[in-house]
């Protein structure tokens, strides 16, 4: 066969929309494709690549005094992709690499989680590492790996994309969970999240290969959904071991064994991320997939999810009432966490998914903030008992608001972010007729409170002789040591969200909502162009910020 | 039925029967360096289901990689391993194994089920070289995957040096020791100082 | 100037930071915050100060005849349900926020001096901080809910102060008191602000009014439910503003710090009640019934207070149950639709009572040196007397305040009871009667606290009576005892060992007492600059803001008067009062009418202070010559009308006598069910613990059996 005719034959086998191929004709032009494939989309993520290449280089060749600087410099260039996705805000992309990638509004709002969850790890992480001796610039490059995994995740909208980059979180997680090697408990934890992890990962490859042949070849996210109005049987195995796979990222019983485990085992900088950060992305992932692939068969979803959501909710929150350790207890309530961010998933309405959202929000600064006061308490007292917490409150005050506000926020009291993100969740479940889901969610939420409550009882305990041993040789804070300035921003950082995210809800839950009306993919009315739509936000900004001022009260 | 076809049948008979016997032989053998041996066998007969398939380029990929790396690293595992466990018998052993038997029949019946009942579009195969055809994939729509593969691939190394780098520190009780920070729980503490015994007296 | 109305919503946010630094120094860094504490007190009066620079800015210009300026955001919505939030600016707000944030400005300067021996001064302030904050936010919110808000953060705030010295078994069982007390005003508000939302279908203040009226001329809506709602809205300033039979708290919480007592619980929060009526006027006006049962609320509060007023030796108390007695007149004056006059006379009290309060805190801080840190003796006006040699400021403004509230002219409480008692007598001639006779009351019994106070020989030094004032305050202190009261673990203010920060006083005396502790001074002292420039401070507008609301030129009344009223709309009021003063200067004012009122209510000021010095001052009457028949009166107002005794046998015991029978019953049976289901869930949750068996081939399967079941049961169709 002649050249030319091999690549006529080969475009036409590959099935892509010829405009996107227009920079093949012209092989001379070397900065051509980047204009055709919208490589614009990615800046966030080569901004975090290419902080990962700085952190290793300087880890390689930098001494002792410039392997300090690699926490920062982690979280200058995470924060340099915070900037480039508040940028890109400005100016969605929603299709680029011929396809494989979307750069909508909900996309960029998960990477920002991902991305949050990260810079607020790394603070966690500096010290911890530190103290336990082991080698600080490989940790990075792992957490920045499992950074761009679930960036590049939240955004995927090509099987074989989603697929690498969930290896690429998911590997990178796997590491991270036994990095403190020496401890028994850590490499059983990694262990046991490698064989799971991989375990589900078959599963989802089953459903993915279940997919492309279902489609006849495809492998974009939106070019199979045409074909799975008819699938039947296969069309509900190619779903349920789809769910299978995601239901292991969220941790969603009866894809949740490896959590209390792995929680258990891991440093609590990888709890904290593997518990935010990996579950935005998954809830990113279900989201796109679930509303891309199979809008024929929401119904079969809905109904699936919403046993897995109250499974979930019911599990975790009760056996998180037995636990005995403060990070098992985060573990297991994580989980029920996930059980109420599913009501929105399978309210399936555009609250529902912009509720969904909103409580991502506020569950990653309330998680978050709780997990660095465990790692505090760690770092100064050696253990995670929430017996030994008993008496904190007279040592120090500081560290017991910062613990009692996240707890609190978490079981859901007012005015705290947690129970607006709750109230939302609720609210949309409920208009949206999951009577039962939002019933067993209350019921639940209050279990929940009574755990949370309970460790925030233990702080507080007045009487000098119940203060338990660890409090009583309690040392005195050196904020001056490496990693401890770091932790306490990050500390004061979540305690200023958490208290002000609830009462001011209301913008984020308009970006949330925007971002829902402004993703095509989840095809509700409103979303229409996307240029006009940033003006939009900026008027709705500048709404809320008193230009909707009236004049005379009578 | 052409001769051709008549070949075809003749070889993917066979190769599914050796595929399915040396998985169950895998499963059922009762030293673990025999079902190392026989894994090479289940991928060599998916290897020649590949080629049967005429995706050439895969078949040769997985005899080089799981074949000569992947199974190679399992065997030299197993065989560093050099200890014999004996494991006492569950209790209700029959009972696990009862119940994993359902539900690998039941999957299996399920996916049957399924392969039977579907429509499948199926297309005439290319005559074409898959490895143009992938090489053509990876720099056109793949072309973002094929980039994170590049760092996934990076971040496995790095992380497998990690692992299996020997770390010059003299471990100290509590504090930089390379473990958890949290103290472990009673019985595990025990554990891992039995462990620590044999690691000194090896 | 518009930049002064686009900020607005700076003034709580003002004090709100030095509240949150000071929060954080003390969370954070703890010592260093104690080693600067001026620093704090300095970033604490800053703020409030700037606050109140701004308040006036903005009431200069709401004079000048800017228009109300309303500002909201979307605070949460979630689909046809929104709740605004913002701020407005109007007459009455900037009103409001002027008296608010000079009297905070003025008792944090006070504290300083107050506080100055206190462990817990930086605390104080970060409370004092957030309370003007939280007090600002209220004045200017603009809807039920934001007022809902803020109402309950005041309530905690003076939850907060009250029980300052938690420590103190008395300070924090008031706080408690007043804790509960107001959960019942509290919740009733909020059923009414529920039910007029339902009602009206929204929570801002000028849509209700409107829509109500709406509603009622349409038919929609029965007035007996609105009246109902409008009952429950009116619970809220009842336990607020300490009406009957709410008002146990107030005298309770003067356990709290002076300053606290000042601010708090005379001037602004307790008139929060008041000027949460003021704006519910245009829906309140609109029910006749309720607007009577305000008004009797209010003037038999006034009365009840009065009378128990008479009798109190604690001069704190005393002063507590004249703030009840005079909230009673405000309430009872918009109960009587007499808007302007009810919250001129919130704003006059506000700064002679502020006064008031201050002066007995520097009387307490100069008996202090004497009886020592025993609040139960320091505030005792038996053990006064004759201070007025001692502490010539502190008499001269407690002489002011007291002209101020007993009615005499031209003082400020003359012009606003006046006004009130006028008011009052157009629509009900006996409640006018009962107003009459409480400002006789007022006069006799706030001249009977200066007489005992300020006049005659000083009694403190007589130990025979210091042990008599410990044992009816039952708690029996050996004469020896008060001896070593420096070094008994009391508290009060500057209650601490002396060594902690030894403050140089002004006064020499004091300045030797320090060597041997306190109370061994036999004489009281002034108390230093930092607290007596407040005094004076807040006597100008004591004697003279009275003026603004002349009946003959009622600059007042033109610039606050209720929503419906357009009397001077859109303008400024100036040339409106110019033009009054010239009618009146043209001598066509109606002197007849105003002679007869303010005179009969002089006249029986004057009988009351009269008596007052007979009795307490001259001696001339001795009070044993009293028939024994007056006695049962006399106890019955030194008891507080049996009240307390009454709602501790009914509702305390009443309520522990339920509890003790549902104790019963719960350990019978619903203890047991709520074992049983404890121990269902921790068992359940053990069990489910150990499912988790930690093998992972467990784990895959459970997956995998997952998966079966999930395409079986949903697959179920096919």
């Amino acid at each position: 066969m002649p050249e030319a005719g091999r690549e006529t034959g080969n475009r036409g086998m590959l099935a892509v929309d010829p405009p996107h191929l227009s920079w093949s004709s012209s092989p001379m032009d070397v900065f051509a494709p980047t204009g055709n494939l919208y490589a614009g989309a990615i800046w966030p993520e080569v901004v975090v690549t290419l902080t990962l290449l700085l952190v290793l280089v300087v880890d390689l060749v930098g001494g002792s005094a410039a392997r300090k600087s690699l926490p920062a410099l982690s979280i200058f260039g995470l924060i340099g992709a915070l900037v480039t996705l508040v940028l890109q805000w400005q100016q969605p992309q929603l299709e680029s690499f011929l396809g494989s990638f979307a750069a909508d509004p909900i996309s960029i709002l998960f990477r920002g989680l991902v991305v949050g969850t990260a810079v607020l790890t790394v603070m966690m992480a500096e010290r911890y590492i530190a103290q336990s001796g082991a080698p600080t610039g490989e940790f990075y490059v792992l957490l920045l790996t499992a950074t761009l995994g679930g960036m590049f995740l939240s955004g995927a909208t090509d099987l074989i994309l989603v697929f690498v980059s969930l290896e690429t979180l998911g590997i990178a997680s796997y590491l991270m969970a036994g990095y403190t090697k020496r401890d028994p408990r850590s490499s059983e934890a990694a262990l046991k999240y490698l064989l799971i992890g991989a375990s589900s990962t078959a599963i989802f490859l089953y459903g993915m290969s279940l997919l492309y042949g279902l489609s006849g070849g495809q492998t974009k996210l939106e070019a199979i959904a045409s074909s799975m109005g008819d699938a039947g049987l296969a069309g509900i195995i190619a779903l349920v071991l789809c769910i299978g796979g995601i239901g292991f990222k969220l941790a969603a019983v009866p894809f949740h064994q490896w959590t209390p485990d792995v929680y258990e085992g891991s440093p609590t900088p990888v709890v904290a991320f593997l518990s935010v950060g990996s579950k935005a992305a998954g809830f990113a992932l279900a989201v796109r997939f679930l509303a891309t692939v199979f809008p024929a068969m929401t119904e079969e979803w809905r109904a699936v999810l919403s046993v897995l959501a109250i499974l979930t909710m019911i599990l975790g929150n009760v056996v998180a009432i037995a636990q005995t350790r403060l990070k098992r207890l985060l573990a297991y309530s994580s989980i029920g966490q996930a059980g109420f961010v599913l009501i929105g998933l399978v309210a399936g309405t555009e609250a529902g998914y912009a509720s969904l959202i909103f409580y991502l929000m506020v569950y990653l600064v309330m998680n978050l903030g709780a997990f660095l006061c465990v790692t505090l308490f760690s770092l100064k007292t050696g253990t995670d008992e929430i017996s030994e917490y008993s008496g904190l409150y007279q040592k120090d005050p500081f560290l017991t608001l910062c613990l009692s506000i996240c707890l609190l926020s978490l079981g859901g009291l007012p005015p705290l972010a947690g129970f607006f993100g709750k109230l939302y969740l609720f609210w949309a479940g409920w208009q949206a007729g999951a009577y039962t889901l939002v019933l067993v969610g209350l019921v639940t939420s209050v279990i929940s409170i009574y755990y949370y409550v309970r460790v925030v009882k233990t702080i507080v305990v007045k009487e000098p002789q119940e203060m338990s041993v660890s409090v009583q040789n309690y040392p005195e804070t050196n904020w001056q040591a490496e990693g401890m300035q770091a932790l306490r921003v990050g500390l004061v950082l979540t305690l200023v969200a958490t208290i002000f995210a609830g009462i001011l809800s209301n913008p984020l839950f308009t970006l949330s909502t925007q971002a829902v009306e402004q993703s095509p993919f989840l095809g509700f009315p409103t979303a229409q162009a996307f240029i006009p739509q940033s003006a939009r936000l900026q008027v709705a900004v500048k709404g809320s910020l008193g230009s909707s001022a009236q004049t005379g009260e009578g | 039925m052409t001769l051709g076809e008549g070949v075809q049948l003749v070889t993917f008979v066979v190769l599914s029967a050796m595929a399915i016997g040396f998985a169950l032989g895998v499963v059922w053998a009762p030293s673990i360096v025999y079902s190392g041996f026989l894994l090479g066998g289940v991928f060599l007969s998916m290897a020649g289901l590949y080629l049967l398939l005429n995706a050439d380029f895969v078949a040769a990929a997985q005899v080089l990689i799981y074949v000569g790396a992947v199974n190679v690293l399992i065997l030299f595992a197993i065989m560093l391993v050099n200890r014999r466990y004996t494991f006492a018998p569950l209790k209700l052993g029959w009972l696990r194994n009862g119940v994993t038997a359902v539900v690998c029949l039941g999957l299996f019946a399920l996916l049957t089920a399924m392969a039977l009942n579907t429509p499948w579009q199926l297309e005439p195969i290319q005559p074409t070289s898959s490895v143009l055809v992938m090489g053509g994939h990876f720099f056109r729509e793949y072309l973002l995957p094929f980039e994170l593969a590049s760092v996934l691939l990076l971040m496995a190394l790095i992380g497998a040096i990690v692992l299996a780098r020997r770390e010059f520190v003299i471990p100290q009780a509590g504090e930089g020791d390379l473990s958890l920070l949290e103290r472990a729980r009673p019985q595990l503490e025990s554990e891992s100082e039995r462990q620590a015994e044999l690691v000194s007296t090896r | 100037m518009e930049f002064i109305y686009t900020y607005a919503w700076l003034i709580p946010v003002y004090p709100l930071v030095a509240a949150f630094l000071l929060g954080l120094g003390i969370l954070m860094f703890n010592t260093w915050t104690r080693a600067n504490r001026s620093l704090a007190a300095f970033l604490s009066v800053f703020s409030t100060g700037t606050a109140m620079v701004h308040a006036f800015a903005l009431l200069v210009s709401q004079v000048q005849g800017h228009e109300t300026v309303l500002r909201t955001i979307t605070w949460a919505q979630a689909g046809s349900f929104s709740v605004d939030m913002g701020f407005v600016v109007d007459h009455l707000s900037a009103m409001m926020l002027v008296v608010v944030t000079t009297v905070a400005f003025l008792v944090q300067i006070y504290s300083d001096g107050y506080m100055a021996h206190d462990p817990g001064y930086v605390r104080f302030y970060a409370y004092l901080s957030l309370f003007s904050s939280s007090m600002l936010g209220l004045v200017v919110s603009p809807n039920l809910v934001q007022i809902y808000i803020f109402w309950e953060l005041v309530g905690m705030c003076s939850y907060l102060l009250i029980g300052f010295w938690y420590d103190r078994q008395a300070a924090a069982e008031a706080a408690q008191k007043a804790f509960v007390v107001n959960r019942v005003g509290d919740f009733g508000l909020l059923l009414g602000i529920l039910g007029f939302y339902w009602i009206s279908g929204t929570f801002a203040f000028n849509e209700i009014g409107r829509n109500l009226q709406e509603m009622l001329a349409a038919g929609a809506v029965s007035s007996s439910l609105i009246a109902l709602f409008a009952v429950l809205v009116f619970l809220g300033p009842v336990a607020k503003s300490a009406q009957f039979p709410l008002h146990v708290w107030l005298p309770d919480a003067m356990e709290g710090p002076t300053p606290i007592s000042a601010l708090i619980h005379a001037a602004t929060m307790v008139a929060a009640g008041v000027f949460l009526l003021a704006r519910m006027f245009p829906v309140l006006e609109g029910i006749p019934v309720v607007m009577d049962i305000i008004a009797w609320t209010g003037a038999g509060t006034a009365f009840l207070g009065a009378s128990i007023a008479i009798t109190q030796n604690d001069i704190k108390k005393g002063l507590a149950y004249s703030t009840i007695s005079q909230l009673g007149y405000m309430v009872m004056a918009m109960g009587c639709g007499a808007y302007g006059a009810s919250l001129f006379h919130l704003m006059t009290h506000a700064y002679f009572k502020a006064m008031l309060f201050l002066c007995s805190g520097s009387v307490i801080h100069g008996m202090e040196a004497v009886v020592g840190h025993d609040p139960v003796l320091a505030q005792d006006m038996r053990l006064m007397g004759g201070l007025r040699k001692y502490m010539p400021v502190t008499a001269i403004t407690f002489l002011i305040g007291t002209l101020a509230i007993c009615g005499i002219p031209p003082f400020a409480g003359f012009w606003s009871k006046d006004e009130i008692l006028s008011a009052v007598f157009e629509r009900n001639p006996a409640l006018w009667g009962v107003g009459f006779l409480t400002a006789g009351i007022t006069a006799f019994y706030m001249f009977r606290i200066y007489f005992l106070t300020f006049e005659g020989e000083f009694r403190g030094t007589n130990l025979r009576l210091r042990q008599e004032v410990a044992v009816s305050a039952g708690r029996p202190v050996p004469a020896f005892a008060y001896v070593f009261a420096g070094k008994q673990p009391a508290f009060g203010p500057g209650a601490m060992n002396i060594q902690e920060k030894p403050q140089p006083s002004s006064h020499p005396e004091a300045q030797e007492n320090l060597h041997d502790g306190h109370g061994h001074a036999s004489e009281p002292h002034e108390s230093p600059w930092s607290m007596t420039f407040p005094l004076l401070a807040l006597a100008i507008p004591s004697v003279l803001i009275g003026l603004v609301g002349t009946p003959f030129a009622n600059f007042f009344e033109a610039f606050i008067h209720p929503p419906a009223e357009s009397v001077a709309e859109a303008g400024s009021i100036l040339p409106l009062v110019a033009a009054e003063w010239q009618e009146v200067l043209a001598g066509h004012f109606d002197w007849a009418e105003f002679l007869i009122m303010a005179g009969s209510s002089v006249g029986i000021g004057l009988v009351g202070i009269t008596l007052a010095s007979l009795i307490y001052w001259q001696k001339r009457i001795d009070l044993g010559t009293f028939p024994q028949s007056l006695q049962p009166l006399y106890y019955f107002s030194l008891n507080k009308w049996y009240i307390d005794d009454l709602y501790e046998r009914v509702f305390v015991q009443g309520t522990r006598f339920v509890a003790r029978e549902a104790l019963e019953v719960d350990s019978r049976i619903v203890d047991g069910v709520v074992n049983l289901t404890g121990l269902v869930t921790m068992v359940s949750g053990e069990a489910m613990k150990y499912l988790e068996s930690g093998k992972a081939q467990f784990y895959a399967l459970i997956i995998f059996a997952a998966v079966v079941v999930m395409v079986v049961a949903s697959g179920a169709g096919f």
